[in-house]
């Protein structure tokens, strides 16, 4: 299925990165890397374009400025997506943390969305 | 970064060595031991006890997850009735704070004060009424509401015999 692919640069989650890879079986996948700087961004992405096409994808890339948790939603949408994949983040604990780019996503989205916890 | 309370609560309750339950059993409270199956007790977890992610769902997640939990700097309580039957645990935040975990939710044991251990932080759904009653018995403040869960937190008092 069609992927896009939320990347929190100023956190970015190695195991998001597969499970969009085993999502996506071969289909289209779109890097989407928020926060942090956009150099920051920039390199979250590039890293993450890396992996993907070490597993064979041709990832495109979108940086996102303000409001990245609407643009998620709307890539989706616009771009016939079929899934969005986040990236979690927990507490020293180990608990869950859902920042708000990840609510808005999962409240807002007309797609499916896997957190990767 | 957690916004602490500027001023330490009164007195902190002292812990009891041991409750008895609802059910009239008797329950030990003491520091995690290297040979305590913690793990088996959170395997039998049913899964309306869990909150926010914890225990993990799968055996092999909950022993990754413990291994953290059980370094030295973490700070282990257990209850005891027959076996393990419940668990709290301070973890440091690398901020110079302790995130505070307590399981099952029922579990009475309260957190204890350590040498120097000052600021303590934990997060709690909004809607988990039983646990915000407890949090706010012993002096946490909600310290940030914005966000899906509510954060709160305490100082406690700098020297002197606690509560």
């Amino acid at each position: 299925m069609d992927v896009v692919l939320g990347l929190d640069a100023a956190a970015p989650d190695d195991d998001a990165v597969e499970r969009a890879i085993d999502r996506a079986q071969g289909d289209e996948v779109l890097v989407a890397a928020y926060g942090g700087d956009a150099d920051i961004r920039e390199s979250a992405a590039a890293r993450a374009r890396e992996r993907l096409a070490e597993a064979g994808l041709d990832p495109s890339t979108r940086l996102l400025g303000t409001d990245p948790g609407a643009r998620l939603v709307e890539l989706a949408e616009t771009g016939g997506y079929d899934c969005i994949v986040l990236g979690g983040s927990q507490s020293p604990l180990g608990k869950v943390r859902l920042d708000a780019v990840t609510e808005f996503v999962v409240l807002n989205a007309r797609t499916s969305v896997t957190l990767v916890r | 970064m957690i916004e602490y309370p500027a001023d330490p609560v009164g007195g902190f309750p002292s812990p009891p060595r041991s409750i008895v339950d609802g059910e009239a059993r008797e329950i030990r409270l003491r520091r995690l031991r290297a040979d305590d199956r913690l793990a088996e007790m959170y395997a039998e977890f049913s899964p309306k006890d869990r909150a926010q992610g914890i225990p993990p769902a799968s055996k092999t997640a909950i022993r990754s997850w413990l291994e953290k939990l059980r370094r030295p700097e973490c700070l282990n309580l257990v209850a005891v009735h027959d076996a393990l039957v419940g668990h709290a645990v301070l973890v440091p935040d690398g901020d110079g704070g302790f995130e505070l975990g307590r399981k099952p939710p029922r579990c009475g044991k309260r957190s204890r004060r350590s040498t120097g251990i000052d600021r303590i932080w934990l997060t709690v759904e909004h809607w988990n009424d039983p646990a915000l009653a407890l949090y706010e018995r012993v002096g946490f403040e909600p310290v940030d509401t914005e966000q899906f869960e509510l954060t709160m937190a305490l100082r406690l008092p700098d020297s002197g015999d606690p509560g």
